[in-house]
């Protein structure tokens, strides 16, 4: 009796686990071996529970519960090997009008170029180009599957900068130690910690003026420790400008608003807040393995449901006649 | 002959489905490549195309000029090196707009005020085009200014070069182009 109740619970919980692999497939625990130890104990007593069954009863609803054993068993399967054999989920990040190969799914990702109102809405879709098959593109909340692949993209914080001399023509911006070199839009990709807050930290130059502008971010709540008047509940940028030697301008710090403007420095700088996304690349289980395990045992727990259906219609009718 | 034959098929499709899983994983074991950088890349892409402002104010775009072999110049005011190579891009453009060739500016991220004085100060003849938003210079994977990129007549990149470049320089990479689409 034991033994019949542990099996069908122990693939029911296994299938559920390996399933959330497809619902949170950026979670790390899916790649260590508490996970796949946790599968193959509870793997062991659905083999057990199978091959006795085939041991004892060869009819009909012994090959039933065999095949949903076995069901489970590959679904089993496929969870061990996403989360073995699978990479760890890749945050791709990339800038605007650049591309990135992925030679796991045999693909470049196009990310498209943005304006400050592309990054002020974030809803930018970037473009999959496979060596087979058609483009695929992705919005955010949207999920795309390549083989044992799953692609999704993940906002991230980004500014778009302009800036303008005191004449107010506009400047070049160009980010020297970044790939995209002629990028106006920050994606922050370091941290600095200011008063005791880890802040997203980038830099670019506006060479035409000679500037060096270093650039961090402040979210709404962060923005009630900054202390500048007039950006307690905003998004903010907190600019600070050097000269071309990496020298600090006197005057050359200070706070601007999403939309507002600041100058320092002789540059007049104006961020537009919001997001671009990154690509989070995560290794899921093998969907043909999830369709032919699913089936095996949807499949036979369904046949034998049945068939105990009609077993016992068949055993009432035979005590009433 | 078996005496379980759907038995044994079934068993069959599980392990399949079980080697297959293992097999993809085994096969996507590349890892994730770095960012594709520079215009060299871009040989045989087609070249992008966004519609920008002239120097009149008119709305152009890389796009107008199909049909002609376009070597098109990213560049900005304050670059000492795309200062140092415009009069070549001038004296290439006269000698050979003639044969179909398009020497197209465009400017990275300033405005037309700028543009306009520069393109003064040169005695520019070619069209210039404003990129205020630095589009065209991130499509094309600039690392740097000037950034050069010849495009055929069917509107793909030949070649992308990154840097300064000798009216010899142009000549050799823009003459095959024009010769082999006459």
């Amino acid at each position: 009796m034991r033994e019949r109740s542990a099996a069908p619970v122990c693939a029911f919980t296994a299938i559920l686990l390996v399933l959330a692999q497809d619902l949170y497939p950026q979670w790390a625990g899916f790649h260590t071996w508490e996970y796949a130890t946790a599968l193959a104990l509870l793997s062991l007593p659905i083999a057990g529970y199978a091959l006795a069954r085939r041991r004892r009863d060869r009819g009909a609803s012994g090959s039933q519960l065999g095949a949903a054993m076995l069901g489970a068993l590959v679904i089993i399967a496929a969870g061990i090997g996403s989360g073995l054999l699978g990479p760890d989920t890749e945050i791709v990040e990339r800038q605007p009008g650049s591309v990135a190969v992925l030679p796991d799914v045999a693909a470049a990702a196009f990310f498209p170029n943005a304006d400050a109102r592309d990054v002020a809405r974030g809803d930018i879709r970037i473009v999959l180009r496979r060596r087979t098959g058609a483009p695929l593109d992705i919005g955010l909340g949207e999920r795309r599957y390549v083989g044992a692949t799953e692609l999704q993209l993940v906002p991230r914080t980004a500014a778009y900068i302009e800036a303008r001399d005191v004449r107010g023509d506009r400047l070049t911006i160009t980010q020297p130690t970044n790939p995209a070199f002629l990028s106006p839009v920050l994606l922050f990709g370091q941290q600095v910690t200011i008063a005791g807050k880890a802040l997203p930290a980038d830099a670019f130059a506006t060479p035409a003026v000679r500037r060096q502008i270093k650039a961090f971010y402040f979210s709404k709540a962060d923005s009630l420790i900054a202390q500048a008047r007039g950006m307690a509940g905003y998004e903010s940028l907190l600019f600070a400008v050097d000269d071309d030697a990496g020298h600090a301008i006197p005057g050359g710090i200070g706070f601007a608003r999403s939309g507002g403007t600041i100058e320092l420095g002789g540059v007049r700088l104006s961020p537009t807040i919001g997001s671009y996304p990154s690509l989070a690349v995560s290794a899921v289980p093998y969907p043909a393995a999830l369709a032919v395990g699913g089936l095996l045992y949807l499949g036979g727990l369904g046949l034998r449901f049945a068939h105990v259906k009609v077993k016992s219609v068949q055993d009432h009718t035979r005590r009433k006649a | 002959m078996p005496r379980n034959p759907l038995g044994i098929a079934v068993a069959a499709l599980a392990l399949v489905a079980v080697v297959l899983t293992f097999k993809a994983y085994l096969e996507e074991s590349g890892g994730l490549a770095g960012v594709l950088t520079g215009p060299a890349m871009l040989a045989g892409a087609p070249a992008e195309s966004y519609p920008v402002k002239d120097l009149a104010g008119k709305s152009d775009a890389l796009a107008r000029y199909r049909g002609h072999v376009v070597l098109v110049n990213l560049w900005a005011s304050w670059c000492a090196p795309c200062r140092s190579e415009t009069p070549a891009l001038e004296r290439l453009y006269e000698a050979e707009r003639g044969k179909g060739l398009v020497v197209l500016g465009i400017d990275q991220g300033e405005s037309a005020r700028t543009a306009a004085t520069f393109a003064g100060e040169m005695k520019l003849h070619y069209p210039i085009l404003l990129d205020e938003d630095q589009r065209y210079g991130r499509a094309y994977a600039a690392v740097g200014l000037p950034t050069t990129l010849v495009v055929d007549r069917s509107g793909h990149i030949v070649r992308g070069i990154d840097g300064e470049m000798t009216l010899a320089q142009m000549r050799d990479v823009v003459g095959p182009v024009l010769r082999a689409q006459e």
